[in-house]
């Protein structure tokens, strides 16, 4: 297993645009997270280190395309080929890219929320806000921001093997984070439940920063973590399943 | 180690059906060790459903296809047992050839300095760092073939290796081929390119509409069909195939 891990990590190495994505998830999230803490302004009942932090959020989302994009992109350039030839077990070729990703996204996940409590932190610190945040608070928001992303990325993974058409999976994605999940939860029947139990409610929750749509049906980090493990869990077994009996004609 | 069984590859009654279109049905046939075999049919014939079935890439609907009397995938080093050139290889558009070998020769534990090698076989080492987009059907055929050459396997199966390569690069490719066979290799390529088939293979399988219509060695191919040419034995089989019920 470990020298296919190691052929995965060669795989995201080679081809420019996962590296090049990951690169600028962190610097978007930074120059964000660093202009926030730095030029905005925040109202009494406002939480200055909570908002300015949850902007490093973005790397669930980025998390999820990667995990899309590595499973997807050998479906598209018919990489998949050659990778089966080489390791016909299917399931350890699935298994070694589940947890490339997951260590990918770990790293990931760790510099974005780092570097913006690193970066916004003080920057709010020198203009005399109070983040209201303890350092116990600081170190929750990174370990569950980073659980997070490590979780978006397996769920992308997942999603990519179920869907396998690399167009059709990102769009997907992110019509699903950013269109049906906010617009959902404007309902009035279903919209408390989709706060609660949407991806974008438990993105927000799971690193306990706020989010303007939705920080008043939220879970505590722990719950939000688990539900967000089992959907990840649920896709990448229907994810595996697919996989698994498919034909590769391409 | 166990003794080497007679054939390189069994196909027995394998048969696929997507939907209802039955694209093999009932085919089978072997490659023995020390031979070129030329799989040839029209297009649509089946052909690169069978190679793919026969790599465990396609699940078939019914029969086997085994390497060595197993299935490819229950094989312990499929790499050094069998190398395959498939659709051009599969290629990364942004990843450099060399790239490309090097995550086969990382996942399946071949030394590095095997890159090298192959690189140098197929004489693609002024290109190895370029990204393999921009590579011409040629180079990327050369490239496809030094990756099944990696695990330096007594078995290759190569769909339509000749194609895009130049005059110099069909001529050297027969004689690579032949020079593989005479180690004791077994070779299955298919082709359209049918006299240059008729230069470099021992026996020949024709198939058209999915089924077998011809097998054996090419000279008695010719004899039995009274034909002069490979062409005109073929287009007479795979004719007849058509024209009969379906």
């Amino acid at each position: 297993m470990n020298t296919l891990i190691r052929a995965e990590v060669l795989k995201l190495r080679t081809a420019r645009s996962y590296p090049a994505v990951a690169i600028g998830a962190i610097l978007l999230i930074v120059a964000a997270v660093a202009a926030t803490a730095a030029a905005g302004s925040f109202k009494a009942g406002d939480h200055p280190g909570r908002d300015s932090l949850s902007l490093a959020g973005i790397a669930h989302t980025f998390a999820l395309l990667l995990g899309v994009l590595a499973v997807t992109s050998e479906f598209r350039h018919g990489t998949i080929t050659p990778a089966l030839l080489t390791t016909p077990k299917r399931m350890r070729l699935l298994t070694a890219k589940l947890t490339t990703l997951a260590a990918g996204a770990l790293v990931l996940g760790l510099l974005a929320f780092g570097l913006a409590a690193a970066v916004g932190l003080p920057a709010l610190h020198q203009r005399g806000i109070d983040s209201q945040l303890g350092s116990n608070d600081v170190a929750a928001i990174i370990a569950g921001g980073t659980m997070a992303t490590v979780l978006f990325a397996a769920l992308g993974v997942g999603l990519g093997a179920l869907v396998r058409n690399q167009v059709g999976t990102v769009v997907a994605a992110l019509v699903l984070l950013y269109a049906i999940d906010p617009l959902l939860s404007l309902l009035p029947a279903l919209g408390h439940t989709v706060q609660t139990f949407g991806l974008d409610g438990l993105s927000t929750a799971s690193d306990a920063t706020t989010s303007l749509s939705s920080n008043a049906h939220q879970l505590h980090e722990l719950p939000a973590l688990l539900v967000l493990a089992s959907y990840a869990a649920g896709v990448i077994v229907l994810g595996s399943l697919a996989f698994q009996r498919r034909d590769i004609t391409s | 180690m166990p003794p080497q069984p007679r054939s390189a590859i069994t196909l027995a009654g394998l048969s696929k059906s997507f939907g209802a279109v039955t694209a093999v049905d009932d085919l089978s046939f072997e490659v023995g060790y020390g031979r070129v075999v030329g799989f040839l049919g029209p297009n649509g014939a089946g052909k690169t459903t069978t190679l793919r079935m026969l790599m465990g890439l396609i699940e078939p609907t019914s029969g086997t296809a085994r390497i060595n009397g197993v299935l490819y995938g229950d094989l312990d080093d499929p790499v050094h047992t069998l190398g395959a050139l498939l659709d051009g290889g599969g290629l990364h558009p942004g990843r450099s050839g060399r790239n490309h070998l090097r995550i086969i020769t990382t996942a399946a534990r071949i030394p590095y300095s095997r890159v090298e090698e192959v690189l140098e076989l197929v004489d693609l080492q002024s290109a190895a760092d370029r990204r393999a987009g921009g590579y011409s059907l040629g180079m990327k055929q050369r490239l496809g073939l030094a990756a099944a050459l990696l695990g330096d396997p007594r078995i290759l199966v190569l769909d339509e290796p000749a194609n895009g390569l130049d005059p110099q690069g069909i001529h050297w490719l027969r004689d690579f081929l032949r020079s593989l066979a005479a180690e004791g290799r077994a070779i299955l390529v298919s082709s359209h390119l049918l006299a240059e088939v008729a230069q470099t293979v021992d026996d020949v399988v024709v198939i058209a509409g999915g089924r077998l219509v011809a097998s054996g060695p090419l000279a008695r191919l010719l004899a039995e069909r009274g034909a002069r040419t490979l062409e005109e034995a073929y287009l007479d089989l795979t004719d007849a195939a058509s024209a009969g019920p379906a």
